[in-house]
Protein backbone atom coordinates (compact mmCIF):
# COMPACT_ATOMS: atom_id res chain seq x y z
CA UNK A 1 0.00 0.00 0.00
CA UNK A 2 2.64 2.38 0.39
CA UNK A 3 4.13 1.80 -2.72
CA UNK A 4 0.65 2.70 -4.25
CA UNK A 5 0.46 6.19 -1.70
CA UNK A 6 3.89 7.06 -3.17
CA UNK A 7 2.81 6.61 -6.47
CA UNK A 8 0.44 9.73 -6.01
CA UNK A 9 2.54 11.69 -3.49
CA UNK A 10 5.17 11.43 -6.21
CA UNK A 11 2.26 12.63 -9.35
CA UNK A 12 1.22 15.30 -7.04
CA UNK A 13 4.62 16.57 -6.30
CA UNK A 14 5.79 15.96 -9.99
CA UNK A 15 3.20 17.88 -11.66
CA UNK A 16 3.68 21.17 -9.00
CA UNK A 17 7.93 20.81 -8.77
CA UNK A 18 8.56 20.13 -12.36
CA UNK A 19 7.87 23.36 -13.67
CA UNK A 20 9.30 25.20 -11.12
CA UNK A 21 12.78 22.78 -11.76
CA UNK A 22 12.42 24.06 -15.54
CA UNK A 23 12.27 27.58 -14.81
CA UNK A 24 15.43 27.31 -12.55
CA UNK A 25 17.18 25.28 -14.99
CA UNK A 26 15.75 27.76 -17.94
CA UNK A 27 16.86 30.83 -15.96
CA UNK A 28 20.27 29.02 -15.25
CA UNK A 29 21.00 28.75 -18.70
CA UNK A 30 19.74 32.09 -19.70
CA UNK A 31 23.08 33.70 -17.51
CA UNK A 32 25.05 31.24 -19.01
CA UNK A 33 24.47 32.41 -22.13
CA UNK A 34 24.16 36.05 -21.24
CA UNK A 35 27.72 35.47 -20.13
CA UNK A 36 29.08 34.20 -23.96
CA UNK A 37 28.23 38.41 -24.81
CA UNK A 38 30.22 39.66 -21.80
CA UNK A 39 31.43 43.35 -22.35
CA UNK A 40 32.34 46.28 -20.32
CA UNK A 41 28.80 48.07 -20.68
CA UNK A 42 26.04 49.05 -18.92
CA UNK A 43 23.21 47.31 -21.22
CA UNK A 44 25.80 44.12 -20.05
CA UNK A 45 25.82 44.81 -16.58
CA UNK A 46 22.08 45.43 -16.06
CA UNK A 47 21.40 42.54 -18.35
CA UNK A 48 23.72 40.02 -16.45
CA UNK A 49 22.66 41.08 -13.01
CA UNK A 50 18.74 40.35 -13.77
CA UNK A 51 19.68 37.05 -15.23
CA UNK A 52 21.41 36.02 -11.77
CA UNK A 53 18.38 37.87 -9.67
CA UNK A 54 16.33 35.76 -11.78
CA UNK A 55 18.56 32.49 -11.30
CA UNK A 56 17.92 33.24 -7.67
CA UNK A 57 14.31 33.89 -7.10
CA UNK A 58 13.47 30.83 -9.41
CA UNK A 59 15.71 29.08 -6.49
CA UNK A 60 14.24 30.72 -4.07
CA UNK A 61 10.76 29.95 -5.34
CA UNK A 62 11.69 26.03 -5.96
CA UNK A 63 13.12 25.65 -2.05
CA UNK A 64 9.99 27.90 -1.17
CA UNK A 65 8.04 25.98 -3.17
CA UNK A 66 8.70 22.37 -2.00
CA UNK A 67 8.46 23.59 1.60
CA UNK A 68 4.87 24.92 0.81
CA UNK A 69 3.84 21.68 -1.20
CA UNK A 70 4.92 19.36 1.20
CA UNK A 71 3.07 21.69 3.94
CA UNK A 72 -0.29 22.11 2.11
CA UNK A 73 -0.39 18.49 1.10
CA UNK A 74 -0.33 17.14 3.84
CA UNK A 75 -3.24 19.16 5.30
CA UNK A 76 -5.62 19.08 2.56
CA UNK A 77 -4.60 15.03 1.96
CA UNK A 78 -5.58 14.59 5.56
CA UNK A 79 -7.49 17.46 7.23
CA UNK A 80 -9.67 19.36 4.60
CA UNK A 81 -12.25 17.59 2.54
CA UNK A 82 -9.98 15.19 0.64
CA UNK A 83 -9.21 13.51 4.23
CA UNK A 84 -13.02 11.89 4.05
CA UNK A 85 -11.59 9.96 0.90
CA UNK A 86 -7.88 9.65 2.10
CA UNK A 87 -8.41 8.17 5.79
CA UNK A 88 -11.29 5.88 4.35
CA UNK A 89 -8.98 3.83 2.21
CA UNK A 90 -7.89 0.60 3.54
CA UNK A 91 -4.64 2.22 4.86
CA UNK A 92 -3.45 2.92 8.34
CA UNK A 93 -2.13 5.51 9.25
CA UNK A 94 1.32 4.77 9.65
CA UNK A 95 1.59 4.02 5.57
CA UNK A 96 0.19 7.18 5.46
CA UNK A 97 2.53 9.04 7.46
CA UNK A 98 5.28 7.20 5.52
CA UNK A 99 4.33 7.78 2.88
CA UNK A 100 3.91 11.51 2.73
CA UNK A 101 7.09 11.97 4.67
CA UNK A 102 9.32 10.31 2.32
CA UNK A 103 7.84 11.47 -0.63
CA UNK A 104 8.73 15.03 1.08
CA UNK A 105 11.44 14.14 1.87
CA UNK A 106 13.10 13.04 -1.61
CA UNK A 107 11.36 16.16 -3.12
CA UNK A 108 13.44 18.32 -0.95
CA UNK A 109 16.64 16.51 -2.01
CA UNK A 110 15.51 17.03 -5.93
CA UNK A 111 15.04 20.69 -4.98
CA UNK A 112 18.37 20.80 -3.58
CA UNK A 113 19.82 19.02 -6.79
CA UNK A 114 17.88 20.97 -8.83
CA UNK A 115 19.33 24.22 -7.37
CA UNK A 116 22.95 23.06 -7.49
CA UNK A 117 22.44 21.66 -10.73
CA UNK A 118 21.28 25.49 -11.58
CA UNK A 119 24.80 26.93 -10.30
CA UNK A 120 26.78 24.14 -12.42
CA UNK A 121 25.33 25.01 -15.34
CA UNK A 122 25.62 29.52 -14.72
CA UNK A 123 29.09 28.56 -13.86
CA UNK A 124 29.68 25.75 -16.58
CA UNK A 125 33.62 27.14 -18.05
CA UNK A 126 36.18 28.35 -16.17
CA UNK A 127 34.34 29.38 -13.13
CA UNK A 128 32.86 26.09 -12.74
CA UNK A 129 36.14 24.15 -12.75
CA UNK A 130 38.12 27.34 -10.62
CA UNK A 131 34.99 26.18 -8.40
CA UNK A 132 35.87 22.63 -8.46
CA UNK A 133 39.28 23.27 -7.53
CA UNK A 134 38.75 25.37 -4.70
CA UNK A 135 36.52 23.06 -3.08
CA UNK A 136 38.95 20.03 -3.71
CA UNK A 137 41.90 22.38 -2.39
CA UNK A 138 39.55 22.54 0.63
CA UNK A 139 39.10 18.87 0.97
CA UNK A 140 42.67 17.97 0.11
CA UNK A 141 44.32 20.54 2.77
CA UNK A 142 41.71 21.75 5.18
CA UNK A 143 39.31 18.84 5.72
CA UNK A 144 41.18 16.11 5.30
CA UNK A 145 44.25 16.89 7.96
CA UNK A 146 41.12 17.86 10.48
CA UNK A 147 39.49 14.49 10.13
CA UNK A 148 42.78 12.83 10.01
CA UNK A 149 42.14 11.12 6.52
CA UNK A 150 38.57 9.90 7.68
CA UNK A 151 36.36 11.50 5.61
CA UNK A 152 34.48 9.07 4.33
CA UNK A 153 33.58 8.05 7.86
CA UNK A 154 32.62 11.71 9.30
CA UNK A 155 30.97 12.51 5.36
CA UNK A 156 28.42 9.60 5.89
CA UNK A 157 28.51 11.05 9.64
CA UNK A 158 27.21 14.50 8.31
CA UNK A 159 25.03 13.16 5.86
CA UNK A 160 23.00 10.85 8.18
CA UNK A 161 22.98 13.86 10.96
CA UNK A 162 21.65 16.12 7.51
CA UNK A 163 18.66 13.23 6.40
CA UNK A 164 17.82 13.26 10.02
CA UNK A 165 17.37 16.62 11.05
CA UNK A 166 15.38 16.91 7.48
CA UNK A 167 13.00 14.33 8.46
CA UNK A 168 12.98 15.87 11.85
CA UNK A 169 11.66 19.17 10.72
CA UNK A 170 9.10 17.77 8.09
CA UNK A 171 7.88 15.99 11.25
CA UNK A 172 7.65 18.53 13.19
CA UNK A 173 5.57 20.36 10.39
CA UNK A 174 3.38 17.21 10.04
CA UNK A 175 2.76 16.73 14.23
CA UNK A 176 1.89 20.80 14.49
CA UNK A 177 -0.28 20.63 11.31
CA UNK A 178 -2.16 17.28 13.36
CA UNK A 179 -2.32 19.19 16.54
CA UNK A 180 -3.81 22.67 14.76
CA UNK A 181 -6.84 20.45 12.89
CA UNK A 182 -7.90 19.92 16.60
CA UNK A 183 -9.30 23.53 16.59
CA UNK A 184 -12.68 24.25 15.85
CA UNK A 185 -11.58 27.52 13.89
CA UNK A 186 -8.81 28.95 12.32
CA UNK A 187 -6.69 25.59 12.25
CA UNK A 188 -3.82 26.85 10.02
CA UNK A 189 -3.21 29.98 13.09
CA UNK A 190 -3.14 26.95 15.60
CA UNK A 191 -0.70 25.02 13.69
CA UNK A 192 1.54 28.24 13.13
CA UNK A 193 1.19 28.84 16.44
CA UNK A 194 2.43 25.61 17.87
CA UNK A 195 5.44 25.92 15.39
CA UNK A 196 6.47 29.44 17.07
CA UNK A 197 6.10 27.80 20.19
CA UNK A 198 8.12 24.88 19.77
CA UNK A 199 10.56 27.03 18.24
CA UNK A 200 10.85 29.71 21.45
CA UNK A 201 11.27 26.89 23.35
CA UNK A 202 14.03 25.57 21.65
CA UNK A 203 15.49 28.91 21.51
CA UNK A 204 14.76 29.49 25.23
CA UNK A 205 16.27 25.82 26.36
CA UNK A 206 19.69 26.95 24.17
CA UNK A 207 20.42 29.68 26.07
CA UNK A 208 19.75 28.56 28.99
CA UNK A 209 22.23 25.51 28.37
CA UNK A 210 24.85 28.76 27.38
CA UNK A 211 24.36 30.31 30.28
CA UNK A 212 24.74 26.91 32.09
CA UNK A 213 28.05 26.47 30.16
CA UNK A 214 29.60 29.82 30.82
CA UNK A 215 28.71 29.18 34.67
CA UNK A 216 30.20 26.21 34.75
CA UNK A 217 33.32 26.87 32.55
CA UNK A 218 35.66 27.50 35.68
CA UNK A 219 34.40 24.62 37.72
CA UNK A 220 36.69 21.16 37.92
CA UNK A 221 34.34 19.26 35.76
CA UNK A 222 34.65 21.99 33.09
CA UNK A 223 38.01 21.65 33.13
CA UNK A 224 38.39 17.74 33.29
CA UNK A 225 35.88 17.45 30.72
CA UNK A 226 37.64 20.38 28.24
CA UNK A 227 40.33 18.40 28.61
CA UNK A 228 39.02 15.15 27.86
CA UNK A 229 38.31 16.93 24.51
CA UNK A 230 41.31 18.22 23.56
CA UNK A 231 42.96 14.66 24.40
CA UNK A 232 40.29 12.90 22.29
CA UNK A 233 38.76 14.79 20.02
CA UNK A 234 38.63 12.54 17.21
CA UNK A 235 36.20 10.15 19.58
CA UNK A 236 34.49 13.32 20.62
CA UNK A 237 33.74 14.07 16.91
CA UNK A 238 32.52 10.84 16.71
CA UNK A 239 30.20 10.73 19.90
CA UNK A 240 29.22 14.50 19.05
CA UNK A 241 27.72 13.15 15.31
CA UNK A 242 26.21 9.85 16.65
CA UNK A 243 24.50 12.51 19.61
CA UNK A 244 23.44 14.36 16.81
CA UNK A 245 21.54 11.90 14.72
CA UNK A 246 20.26 10.34 17.96
CA UNK A 247 18.97 13.54 19.25
CA UNK A 248 17.33 14.06 15.27
CA UNK A 249 15.91 10.52 15.47
CA UNK A 250 14.46 11.11 18.88
CA UNK A 251 12.60 13.85 18.55
CA UNK A 252 11.37 12.98 15.23
CA UNK A 253 9.89 9.54 16.50
CA UNK A 254 7.85 11.68 18.97
CA UNK A 255 6.39 14.32 16.55
CA UNK A 256 5.28 10.52 14.23
CA UNK A 257 4.01 9.59 17.35
CA UNK A 258 2.19 12.49 18.14
CA UNK A 259 0.66 12.61 14.16
CA UNK A 260 -0.21 9.42 14.63
CA UNK A 261 -2.18 9.00 17.46
CA UNK A 262 -3.96 12.25 16.25
CA UNK A 263 -4.50 10.50 12.96
CA UNK A 264 -6.27 7.50 14.74
CA UNK A 265 -7.38 8.74 17.68
CA UNK A 266 -8.22 12.81 17.38
CA UNK A 267 -9.28 12.84 14.09
CA UNK A 268 -11.34 16.35 13.65
CA UNK A 269 -12.31 16.29 10.05
CA UNK A 270 -13.71 19.59 8.52
CA UNK B 1 -33.40 -11.37 10.50
CA UNK B 2 -30.63 -11.69 8.15
CA UNK B 3 -26.61 -11.98 9.47
CA UNK B 4 -25.89 -8.83 11.48
CA UNK B 5 -23.57 -7.28 9.71
CA UNK B 6 -23.24 -3.50 11.75
CA UNK B 7 -24.15 -4.14 16.16
CA UNK B 8 -23.34 -0.89 17.84
CA UNK B 9 -23.06 -1.14 21.43
CA UNK B 10 -23.94 1.96 23.96
CA UNK B 11 -22.36 4.22 21.41
CA UNK B 12 -21.16 7.24 22.85
CA UNK B 13 -19.65 10.52 21.54
CA UNK B 14 -19.31 13.88 23.32
CA UNK B 15 -17.65 16.42 21.65
CA UNK B 16 -16.13 18.76 24.71
CA UNK B 17 -19.81 19.31 27.01
CA UNK B 18 -22.59 17.59 24.10
CA UNK B 19 -23.26 14.76 23.37
CA UNK B 20 -23.90 13.79 19.98
CA UNK B 21 -24.44 10.07 20.52
CA UNK B 22 -26.17 8.91 23.36
CA UNK B 23 -25.55 4.82 24.16
CA UNK B 24 -26.92 4.07 21.10
CA UNK B 25 -27.44 0.51 20.83
CA UNK B 26 -28.78 -1.36 17.33
CA UNK B 27 -27.79 -3.93 14.89
CA UNK B 28 -28.52 -4.03 10.96
CA UNK B 29 -28.59 -6.85 8.85
CA UNK B 30 -26.97 -7.90 5.79
CA UNK B 31 -29.31 -7.50 1.89
CA UNK B 32 -31.12 -4.25 3.71
CA UNK B 33 -31.76 -1.00 2.47
CA UNK B 34 -31.91 1.27 5.92
CA UNK B 35 -32.72 5.10 6.12
CA UNK B 36 -31.15 6.73 9.00
CA UNK B 37 -33.60 9.54 9.23
CA UNK B 38 -33.33 12.65 12.40
CA UNK B 39 -33.03 16.85 11.58
CA UNK B 40 -29.98 18.36 11.40
CA UNK B 41 -27.86 18.02 14.29
CA UNK B 42 -29.30 14.67 15.27
CA UNK B 43 -26.31 12.75 15.21
CA UNK B 44 -26.59 10.90 11.72
CA UNK B 45 -23.15 12.16 10.56
CA UNK B 46 -21.10 11.52 13.73
CA UNK B 47 -22.68 7.85 13.69
CA UNK B 48 -21.64 7.64 10.56
CA UNK B 49 -17.97 8.84 10.77
CA UNK B 50 -17.79 6.54 13.73
CA UNK B 51 -19.13 3.80 11.16
CA UNK B 52 -16.40 4.56 9.30
CA UNK B 53 -13.14 4.79 11.26
CA UNK B 54 -13.08 9.13 11.34
CA UNK B 55 -13.92 9.38 14.88
CA UNK B 56 -13.24 7.46 18.19
CA UNK B 57 -15.74 6.57 20.50
CA UNK B 58 -16.00 7.67 23.83
CA UNK B 59 -18.00 4.80 25.09
CA UNK B 60 -19.26 1.43 23.78
CA UNK B 61 -18.54 -0.45 20.80
CA UNK B 62 -19.22 -0.13 17.26
CA UNK B 63 -18.60 -3.35 15.03
CA UNK B 64 -19.00 -4.01 10.87
CA UNK B 65 -18.83 -7.66 9.95
CA UNK B 66 -17.66 -8.75 12.98
CA UNK B 67 -14.78 -6.26 13.16
CA UNK B 68 -13.86 -2.81 15.08
CA UNK B 69 -13.41 -0.01 12.21
CA UNK B 70 -10.05 0.32 11.18
CA UNK B 71 -8.38 -0.98 8.10
CA UNK B 72 -10.44 -4.07 7.28
CA UNK B 73 -13.36 -2.67 7.25
CA UNK B 74 -12.45 0.10 5.11
CA UNK B 75 -11.69 -2.16 2.67
CA UNK B 76 -15.93 -3.37 2.79
CA UNK B 77 -17.25 -0.04 3.65
CA UNK B 78 -18.13 2.13 0.59
CA UNK B 79 -18.52 5.59 2.18
CA UNK B 80 -20.07 8.82 0.41
CA UNK B 81 -19.39 11.71 2.79
CA UNK B 82 -21.38 14.70 2.39
CA UNK B 83 -19.06 16.96 0.69
CA UNK B 84 -16.42 17.29 -2.18
CA UNK B 85 -14.23 14.43 -0.83
CA UNK B 86 -12.32 14.56 -4.15
CA UNK B 87 -9.14 16.45 -5.46
CA UNK B 88 -10.82 18.81 -7.77
CA UNK B 89 -7.65 18.75 -10.19
CA UNK B 90 -7.94 14.99 -10.95
CA UNK B 91 -9.49 14.22 -14.17
CA UNK B 92 -12.36 11.49 -13.96
CA UNK B 93 -9.70 8.92 -15.23
CA UNK B 94 -7.36 9.45 -12.48
CA UNK B 95 -9.79 9.27 -9.36
CA UNK B 96 -10.94 6.06 -11.19
CA UNK B 97 -7.52 4.53 -11.65
CA UNK B 98 -6.87 5.87 -7.72
CA UNK B 99 -9.80 3.83 -6.90
CA UNK B 100 -8.93 0.66 -8.42
CA UNK B 101 -5.86 1.21 -6.96
CA UNK B 102 -7.22 1.20 -3.15
CA UNK B 103 -10.04 -0.79 -3.56
CA UNK B 104 -10.15 -4.60 -4.71
CA UNK B 105 -13.80 -4.55 -4.41
CA UNK B 106 -13.92 -1.63 -7.33
CA UNK B 107 -15.33 -2.54 -10.47
CA UNK B 108 -13.73 -0.29 -13.24
CA UNK B 109 -16.19 -1.44 -16.00
CA UNK B 110 -18.95 -0.56 -13.86
CA UNK B 111 -17.62 3.14 -13.36
CA UNK B 112 -16.89 3.93 -17.10
CA UNK B 113 -20.39 2.20 -17.97
CA UNK B 114 -22.05 4.63 -16.00
CA UNK B 115 -20.18 7.78 -16.96
CA UNK B 116 -20.99 7.05 -20.57
CA UNK B 117 -24.26 6.88 -19.87
CA UNK B 118 -24.30 10.22 -18.15
CA UNK B 119 -21.82 11.64 -21.06
CA UNK B 120 -19.00 12.20 -18.59
CA UNK B 121 -15.67 12.38 -20.35
CA UNK B 122 -13.15 10.78 -18.32
CA UNK B 123 -10.40 13.20 -19.71
CA UNK B 124 -12.01 16.31 -18.22
CA UNK B 125 -11.07 17.88 -14.53
CA UNK B 126 -13.81 17.15 -11.98
CA UNK B 127 -13.66 21.00 -11.25
CA UNK B 128 -15.08 21.85 -14.90
CA UNK B 129 -17.76 19.74 -13.73
CA UNK B 130 -21.11 21.17 -12.65
CA UNK B 131 -22.05 20.41 -8.95
CA UNK B 132 -24.63 18.15 -9.86
CA UNK B 133 -22.35 16.14 -12.27
CA UNK B 134 -19.86 16.12 -9.36
CA UNK B 135 -22.11 14.60 -7.03
CA UNK B 136 -22.90 12.00 -9.56
CA UNK B 137 -19.64 10.87 -10.04
CA UNK B 138 -19.27 10.77 -6.23
CA UNK B 139 -21.84 8.21 -6.26
CA UNK B 140 -20.55 6.10 -9.24
CA UNK B 141 -17.11 5.81 -7.54
CA UNK B 142 -18.80 4.83 -4.55
CA UNK B 143 -21.44 2.75 -6.16
CA UNK B 144 -18.76 0.61 -8.57
CA UNK B 145 -17.31 -1.12 -5.27
CA UNK B 146 -18.65 -4.35 -4.47
CA UNK B 147 -19.05 -3.77 -1.23
CA UNK B 148 -20.48 -5.04 2.15
CA UNK B 149 -22.06 -2.14 3.08
CA UNK B 150 -22.41 0.79 1.42
CA UNK B 151 -23.03 4.25 3.47
CA UNK B 152 -24.11 7.39 2.12
CA UNK B 153 -24.32 10.74 3.88
CA UNK B 154 -27.03 13.26 2.37
CA UNK B 155 -26.56 11.80 -0.79
CA UNK B 156 -29.77 13.59 -2.67
CA UNK B 157 -29.28 17.13 -0.70
CA UNK B 158 -28.72 20.31 -2.22
CA UNK B 159 -28.97 18.38 -6.01
CA UNK B 160 -32.33 19.18 -8.60
CA UNK B 161 -35.22 16.53 -8.49
CA UNK B 162 -33.36 15.11 -11.83
CA UNK B 163 -30.15 14.55 -10.36
CA UNK B 164 -31.91 13.21 -7.09
CA UNK B 165 -34.05 10.67 -9.21
CA UNK B 166 -30.64 9.84 -11.21
CA UNK B 167 -28.48 9.22 -7.50
CA UNK B 168 -31.69 6.93 -6.44
CA UNK B 169 -31.94 4.89 -9.68
CA UNK B 170 -28.03 4.41 -9.66
CA UNK B 171 -28.40 3.13 -5.82
CA UNK B 172 -30.85 1.31 -6.18
CA UNK B 173 -29.11 -0.48 -9.73
CA UNK B 174 -26.10 -1.05 -8.69
CA UNK B 175 -25.75 -2.47 -5.00
CA UNK B 176 -24.22 -5.49 -4.22
CA UNK B 177 -27.84 -7.57 -3.22
CA UNK B 178 -25.76 -9.11 -0.40
CA UNK B 179 -25.23 -5.59 0.70
CA UNK B 180 -26.33 -3.00 3.20
CA UNK B 181 -27.02 0.47 2.28
CA UNK B 182 -27.38 3.18 4.93
CA UNK B 183 -28.96 6.22 3.66
CA UNK B 184 -28.79 9.19 5.62
CA UNK B 185 -31.01 11.71 5.06
CA UNK B 186 -33.92 14.25 6.33
CA UNK B 187 -35.20 14.06 2.45
CA UNK B 188 -37.39 11.04 3.45
CA UNK B 189 -40.25 11.66 0.65
CA UNK B 190 -37.61 11.35 -1.96
CA UNK B 191 -36.19 7.57 -0.66
CA UNK B 192 -39.10 6.14 0.95
CA UNK B 193 -39.96 4.11 -1.62
CA UNK B 194 -36.52 2.38 -2.21
CA UNK B 195 -36.09 2.03 1.99
CA UNK B 196 -36.78 -1.11 3.80
CA UNK B 197 -36.02 -0.49 7.46
CA UNK B 198 -35.30 3.14 9.28
CA UNK B 199 -33.75 4.14 12.17
CA UNK B 200 -34.81 7.21 13.54
CA UNK B 201 -32.44 9.47 15.17
CA UNK B 202 -32.47 12.39 17.24
CA UNK B 203 -30.42 14.42 20.01
CA UNK B 204 -28.23 11.51 19.50
CA UNK B 205 -30.67 8.82 20.83
CA UNK B 206 -32.55 6.42 18.65
CA UNK B 207 -36.29 6.64 18.73
CA UNK B 208 -37.26 3.68 16.44
CA UNK B 209 -36.40 1.08 14.63
CA UNK B 210 -38.27 -0.73 12.52
CA UNK B 211 -39.38 -2.13 8.74
CA UNK B 212 -40.72 0.21 6.98
CA UNK B 213 -43.47 -2.49 5.91
CA UNK B 214 -44.62 -2.53 9.55
CA UNK B 215 -44.77 1.12 9.75
CA UNK B 216 -47.32 1.21 6.62
CA UNK B 217 -49.50 -1.55 8.01
CA UNK B 218 -49.36 -1.40 11.80
CA UNK B 219 -49.48 2.57 11.62
CA UNK B 220 -50.98 2.91 8.40
CA UNK B 221 -48.82 6.00 7.98
CA UNK B 222 -45.92 6.74 4.86
CA UNK B 223 -42.40 7.07 6.88
CA UNK B 224 -42.74 10.49 5.83
CA UNK B 225 -45.95 10.86 7.57
CA UNK B 226 -44.76 9.09 10.43
CA UNK B 227 -41.03 11.10 10.51
CA UNK B 228 -43.21 14.44 10.59
CA UNK B 229 -45.62 13.33 13.62
CA UNK B 230 -42.60 12.24 15.55
CA UNK B 231 -40.51 15.23 14.94
CA UNK B 232 -42.79 17.89 15.16
CA UNK B 233 -41.82 21.05 17.03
Amino acid sequence: MVKKLLKYEFSFYYKRMLPLFLVVLGTALLNRITQFFEADTSSYRILFGSSVVLLVVASLAAVIGVIVIAVSRYYKNMFANEGYLTLSLPVTSEQHLVSKLTAAFLWSVFTGICVLLGIAVATAGDVFAELMKAGFYMVRKVVWPAVHGNTIGYGIEFLLALITASVKVILLCYACLSIGQRAKKNRIGLSVGCFFIYYFACQILGTVCVILVTILAQSPLMEKLLKFLEENTILCLHLGAGFVILWNLCFAAVYFLISNHILKKKLNLE
Amino acid sequence: MSEVLLECRDLTKKYGGLTALDHISFSVGSGKMIGLLGPNGSGKTTFIKLLTGLLQPDDGSILVDGMAPGVGTKGIVAYLPDNHFINSYMTVEQIVDYFKDFYQDFKEERAYRMFSELGIDKTVQLKTLSKGNKEKVALILIMSRDAKLYVLDEPIAGVDPATRDYIISTIINNYNPEASVIISTHLISDIEQVLDEVIFIQNGKILLQKEVDEIRNEEGKSVDQLFREVFRW
